[in-house]
């Protein structure tokens, strides 16, 4: 603390006035981004998300919850699945996906307390596919919002190489400076240990700036909406 | 910091000399910059944004006594711990004390321009800890043992050939140039690095003082692997890096994602606030919040305060004539181009760096660029009148004329240069006249209204005109 006080006497001392404490940021009366989606119906916000991660590789499918099953069919062939790890997550036991598994005899294991933790993560790392409920998701950028928590693990929609996102359509909002506004409505319970904003697959130019999908997290992300 | 072995002539010729630099640079800079344009354009008010995150930037380093003590008391709230550094040495030691307590072995790191500002991997090494930088771009540097030539694209003047060979001699096997086989051979061999790695070190692209949050944004995922995965997490910050709330945290993402590379939004933008929480069942048990001075302070309070304001997003590499021809290195320090020009000599003083401010056409594109609108050129000039006063004429005016003539001479630099300025006076011009000029018109325009240049320039109306 003695270090503490010190560093931040010199910067004021720097700023050449007295020590400040408690600053709240100014006002700010109107926002540069005022507007700029709230004219958008609950359609059209759908429509642009779905656009936004289609241009980044991303499939979206748009659902019944009824037809959930045949989705997980779908994609179960398209990114030849063999294996899963999912969150323990009340709204993906809703949607049977676990006891879907089941049925169609994907090795799979739900991110929970009964489990060891070298189990969760050795598997984590080694399936096929993780699948998460989303939050919020941004019409804007095609953001999916992650509050990671328990049964909620981060390495779920991290090792994998293929991610499977599925959230309610009625959690578009129009961009980011609505998550920030629920993240500060959370302020006073405090936020989860992390929290993550996903835009597609992972990706890097870092080779001649040439594309490349997938070189850290996973390289092929689906999405499904569900009304 | 040791004296480069080059002089500052040695290499820029080093580097004007070298074909790949000639063609990987102009090629990395206009996709860049490319991308820049249209995703601020999408904006429509970009003005009104750059204002917005201009001011954010500015009350946060005006008040920045008051917002890290915020930041510090809610890290601590949340469980983490918080060093405070004054010097590079200071952060170096928290650094290895922590590595040396934990008896680590392995160190993961996602990018961090602030850990290349202080050399750690250097001291973690001499201490025997093995060091693996995760980032693509870092990775292909650390194994060729060079240092970033670009803020964000720190392995663009690497070869595809060239990383082939480097990834080769890792996997013992010859590897083919193929990016896809690339990628996948640094995904399995880093995944095992991750999985065993004792501590994880990431940077900081913003603090938020409301919260105590640490927000890193990403497009590979590697600095959510950096901290996912080890026991123990170090983010290491410049101290100017944070901002109030997330109301504000909004804006200045929004700015920096697009300024860089173009995208709304990176692929991931990941929000630590704090180790692990009871009921987690993954996540780093321990979160150190390293906040680096390291002559940041010594900007305060003077012309060079706007600097503080930086979000390094490296528009300003993207839009200069002159890192175009020269690239990263010729730079000399961590940080290169416009924002390089006029930091490094802040943080490490003039007597190794003085040529730098004049590492500079002053055509103003960085300045028209900046998304927190650092006056870059202006300040490059503040630099010259600085090391004048400081009793360093001969060698200024002996720069300042090879400056020009190192543009003019080269038809290149002076072309794009030139253009630069027509399309980045734009927005200073009323009713065609420009009335508050930057940089070097500023003298003039003090005093009277400078006519704005034509759209096209002469040299261009000649080249496809004035031949026919």
């Amino acid at each position: 603390m003695v270090q503490q006080e010190a560093f931040l006497n010199k910067l004021a001392k720097k700023l050449g006035r007295e020590r400040r404490t408690g600053v709240t940021p100014p006002q700010w009366n109107t926002q540069p981004y005022a507007g700029m989606y709230e004219s958008k119906t609950k359609e059209e916000r759908i429509e642009l998300f779905i656009q936004n991660l289609n241009a980044l590789n991303t499939e979206v499918d748009r659902i019944d919850p009824k037809d959930m099953g045949a989705v997980l069919e779908k994609v179960i062939q398209k990114f030849n699945i063999k294996s899963s790890v999912l969150w323990d997550d009340k709204r993906l036991h809703d949607l049977q996906i676990p006891s879907t598994f089941d049925a169609m005899g994907i090795d799979h294991l739900v991110w929970n307390s009964s489990i060891p933790e070298d189990t969760l993560r050795e598997t984590a790392a080694r399936v096929d596919l993780g699948v998460t409920y989303a939050d919020m998701g941004l019409a804007e950028t095609g953001s999916v919002v992650l509050f990671n928590g328990g049964g909620k693990g981060r390495p779920v929609s991290l090792l994998p190489p293929v991610y499977l996102c599925i959230l309610s359509e009625d959690s578009i909002v129009p961009r980011l400076t609505q998550a920030m506004e629920t993240i500060q409505q959370q302020l006073p319970q405090g936020l989860p240990a992390c929290i993550n904003f996903i835009t597609g697959p992972s990706r890097t130019g870092d080779i001649e700036m040439d594309l490349a999908l997938g070189v850290h997290g996973p390289g092929k992300v689906h999405v499904v909406l569900v009304k | 910091m040791s004296a480069h072995p080059l002089s500052f002539d040695q290499r820029v010729e080093k580097a004007i000399d070298d074909p790949i630099l000639k063609k990987a640079v102009p090629f990395a800079q206009d996709r860049l910059r490319g991308g820049r344009n249209t995703a601020v354009e999408q904006l429509g008010n970009v003005e009104e944004w750059r204002e917005r995150a201009s001011a954010i930037r500015s009350h946060t380093i005006e008040n920045l006594d008051s917002y890290l003590e915020q930041l510090a008391n809610n890290v601590r709230k949340n469980g983490g711990h918080v060093h405070f550094a004054e010097t590079a040495q200071d952060a170096v030691d928290v650094v290895t004390r922590i590595a040396r307590e934990k008896n680590a072995k392995s160190i993961i790191k996602s990018k961090s321009m602030v850990s290349e500002e202080i050399h750690l991997n250097k001291h973690l090494e001499e201490m025997g800890i093995k060091v693996i930088e995760s980032d693509l771009g870092e990775y292909i540097i650390q194994l060729a043992n060079e240092t970033p030539s670009h803020i964000i694209a720190p392995a663009i003047h690497k070869t595809r050939t060239e990383i082939a060979e480097l990834f080769s001699e890792v996997a013992g096997r010859k590897l083919s140039e193929d990016t896809t086989e690339l990628c996948q051979f640094a995904r399995e061999t880093l995944r095992e690095e991750f999985l065993q790695a004792d501590i994880g070190i990431s940077g900081c692209n913003f603090a938020v003082a409301e919260s105590g949050s640490v927000v890193l944004v990403s497009n590979e995922g590697n600095a959510r692997l950096t901290t996912t995965l080890p026991k123990v997490h170090i983010a290491i910050m410049g101290m100017e890096r944070l901002v109030p709330t997330w109301e504000e945290l909004d804006v200045v993402v929004s700015m920096l994602t697009r300024s860089a590379t173009g995208q709304k939004i990176s692929v991931y933008v990941t929000a630590i606030n704090s180790a692990r929480q009871v009921e987690d069942l993954d996540g780093p048990e321990e979160f150190h919040l390293v906040i680096l001075d390291n002559g940041r302070s010594d900007s305060l309070g003077t012309a060079y305060q706007e600097v503080l304001k930086c979000i390094r997003c490296s528009a300003c590499l993207n839009v200069c004539p002159v890192y175009r021809h020269i690239g990263g290195h010729a730079y000399g320090g961590v940080y290169s181009g416009p924002i390089g020009a006029v930091l490094t000599p802040l943080l490490e003083g003039y007597d190794q760096w003085e040529e730098l401010p004049y590492a500079s056409s002053l055509c103003g594109a960085c300045t028209e660029v900046c998304p927190v609108k650092i006056p870059l050129h202006d300040l490059l000039i503040e630099h010259r009148k600085d090391q004048v006063e400081a009793g360093r004429p001969p060698l200024s005016e002996k720069l300042a004329f090879k400056g020009f003539g190192f543009a003019a001479s080269r038809p290149s630099v002076y072309d794009f240069a030139i253009n630069m300025a027509h399309k980045g006076t734009g927005f200073m011009a009323k009713d065609g006249m420009i009335t508050q000029g930057p940089g070097i018109v500023k003298g003039w325009t003090d005093v009277r209204d400078l006519p704005q240049p034509a759209k096209q320039s002469f040299r261009d109306w000649w080249k496809k005109e004035g031949k026919e």
